[in-house]
């Protein structure tokens, strides 16, 4: 009979200590040596040095003060009435604020790997991190808000706004904009974590913000599309915009409009795709679609896109709509439908074309010039694929737990070690610094790099 | 005389970091080179497996060059490549699967284990099986417990200084730590049976 043992520290220390013989073996150095002579290093500041945080934030502060000096001098000498500008970074859901799903990349090549993970405090679902500055910033619906170094994955802040969270959050100009399922909009520092405003809607909020000069714009399932000051969360305007039914998914802004889906899954309710001008809110024009949710608008070449007839129960196909992006006429002569009953989601539009991801597990590549059906792909999804595009690669998350790569021109899968298996249904991917970021619905972030060969890794089926 | 010459390391140090952030792979050599030894040492404890910590060091040091002019305080460049290791290392272990069984099993290791047992604790003839059981029972962990293990045992990280590597609060880190030891008796139990 074996006497139970005792696990005591000094046990664990001994058992888990490598023999102190062991050391790093002598063509380990060389190893290295020969790999980082292979390897460029990241560029530099423009300063030439690296800054403490506090030059950093005197640095930003004046560079800021400087931009606003620029752009009133500019007004004025200029006085046009140019559209509002938006940020284009991946500081937002799906990429930026045209939700086109264009990346800043590079993307991971050659073999891929887990460089961190992550844990959160409650499941990731659809929506995409957003990455700025080197911080990786997620919410979850566990309620909270976690701010993660991109490079380690070494947590930097958390926090707990004490409701569920169900879409993406935005950044911009030094806060974190996010609502969460009690209805309440939270404006979060970026650098602290610590509330900086709060704004209550009138029911719960799955929609990520778009930010136009200042002003985030963000739907609720109440129906209102509310416009609230960046800085402190005050209204821009005493009444919202109300729409025909709930907005249940992120808004999109391009040139001077703000795009809204809405809808609802109750037989009845009315779906529509709104256009608003950002400067007066007021509504430019709407266009009806099939009964059901509206998906997050997508925006590319003067075009926005959208599919409708989300969370309805149908056998019915469900429809891709393209419409001028200015006026809202309709750019197909019909909608792209699969013949198949399922939910079509925009994964991307790039390059000319729109990848419509349906989840009868097949993405379906469509021409967005004329809305004819260009090549298919299957991706074995059947919940809320999504994907990324940078240069001529797309990449797709699909919820049987991997992360495919196409190239676009070929139409090939990457081989190899590709796709590439995860845990968890991965949401949305954000593709920055030769990384995918992804949320998990175990509750993790994951931090996908590539290395070796892109050629052989990405080899044909 | 001693306060000058810890001045004069760190200001060396200060030089090495500076010149390579700006591209220079001697600096950069120069800064790894008596680091290696104990971050494979590290390696080796979470991967169990000398040609896995290999690679993971390898691609650590890769790491680490590309990305160390974004590095903004040069007195936390230990840490922060502590850090990169921790995670290649994790990397690795999820790569290549949890189940795998340690590798350093060659005699001349298991000699070694044995003389350093003999060493600690000569009084107890049952402490190599022991260790041997509990590392095969580290081995069923995941990569994120093993890792936390070793900083804390191997490491002898103060659960501080985990805290702020990770950036989790201490009674986080004491909470987890509670849970990864209870998950190595599991595993023990487990190998025990």
């Amino acid at each position: 009979m074996s006497i139970p043992m005792r696990l005591t520290d000094d046990a664990i220390r001994l058992a888990l200590t490598p023999a102190p013989e062991i050391r790093a073996p002598a063509g380990l150095a060389d190893g290295i040596r020969m790999a980082v002579a292979a390897t460029p290093q990241r560029r530099r500041s423009i300063l030439g040095f690296a800054p403490s945080p506090w030059t950093r934030i005197a640095l930003r502060l004046a560079l800021v003060g400087l931009l606003v000096f620029a752009l009133v001098g500019l007004l004025l000498v200029v006085g046009s009435k140019h559209p509002p500008s938006t940020l284009p970074t991946t500081n937002t859901y799906h990429g930026g604020p045209e939700r086109n799903g264009v990346m800043p990349g590079p993307g991971p090549t050659g073999v891929p790997s887990v460089e961190w993970h992550h844990d959160l405090q409650g499941p990731i679902g659809a929506w995409s991190p957003a990455v700025v500055e080197g911080v990786v910033f997620v919410a979850d619906q566990g309620g909270f808000i976690t701010a993660i170094d991109e490079l380690t994955g070494r947590q930097l802040w958390q926090k707990n706004v004490g409701a569920p969270i169900n879409s993406g959050l935005t950044v911009a100009s030094g806060v974190v904009i996010v609502g969460d399922d009690a209805g309440l909009i939270h404006g979060i520092e970026v650098t602290t974590g610590g509330e900086r405003w709060l704004y209550r809607a009138r029911a719960a909020v799955h929609s990520a913000a778009a930010i136009v000069d200042g002003v985030a714009w963000i739907g609720s399932l109440d129906g209102a599309l509310y416009a609230l000051d960046v800085q402190s969360g005050t209204p821009r305007w005493p009444v919202p915009a109300i729409s025909a039914g709930p907005i249940s998914r992120a808004i999109a802004a391009s040139g001077g409009f703000i795009y809204v889906g809405s809808g609802g899954a109750t037989p009845g309710d009315v779906a529509t795709l709104q256009a608003y001008d950002a400067s007066t809110g007021l509504l430019r024009w709407a266009e009806p679609l099939e009964p059901g949710n509206t998906s997050t608008p997508s925006v590319s070449s003067g075009r926005v896109f959208v599919t409708g007839g989300l969370d309805a129960t149908s056998t019915l196909a469900h429809d891709l709509y393209a419409f001028d992006a200015s006026t809202g006429e309709t750019a197909w002569p019909a909608p792209f439908h699969a013949r198949t009953g399922k939910s079509l989601l925009i994964g991307a539009v790039a390059d000319g074309l729109v990848f419509v991801e349906s989840t009868d597990g097949t993405m379906y590549v469509v021409d967005a010039a004329t809305g004819s059906l260009d090549w298919t792909a299957e991706i074995h999804s059947t919940q809320a694929p999504s994907a990324g595009v940078v240069g001529g690669t797309i990449y797709v998350t699909s919820d049987d737990r991997k992360v495919h790569a196409f190239d676009i021109p070929s139409h090939q899968e990457w081989g190899g070690s590709w796709p590439f298996a995860i845990d968890g249904a991965p949401g949305s991917p954000t593709i920055v610094d030769g990384r995918i970021i992804i949320g998990t619905s175990y509750g993790q972030v994951i931090s996908i790099t590539g290395a070796g060969s892109s050629s052989s890794a990405a080899s044909s089926p | 005389m001693a306060a000058r010459a810890e001045r004069s390391v760190g200001t060396r140090e200060d030089e090495l970091l500076e010149r390579a952030a700006s591209g220079d792979r001697d600096a950069f050599d120069a800064l790894i080179g008596p680091r290696l030894d104990r971050l494979y040492r590290m390696a080796v404890a979470i991967t169990r497996s000398e040609a896995d910590a290999r690679d993971a060091i390898q691609d650590a040091c890769v790491l680490a060059w590309r990305e160390l002019p974004r590095l903004r305080e040069h007195a936390k460049f230990d840490s922060w490549l502590s850090q990169i290791a921790v995670n290649a290392a994790r990397g690795v272990v999820r790569k290549t699967g949890r189940a795998r069984v340690r590798e350093l099993s060659s005699d001349a290791e298991a000699e070694a284990g044995r003389a350093r047992a003999e060493a600690v604790r000569p009084s107890e003839t049952d402490t190599f099986a022991d260790s041997n059981a509990i590392q095969r029972a580290f081995g069923r962990l995941d990569e994120t417990t093993r890792a936390l293990l070793v900083l804390h045992y191997v490491e002898g990280s103060p659960l501080a200084d985990i805290a702020r590597a990770t950036g989790s609060p201490l009674g986080t880190v004491k909470w987890r730590l509670s849970n990864a030891r209870r998950a190595l008796e599991k595993a023990l139990e487990a190998e025990r049976r």
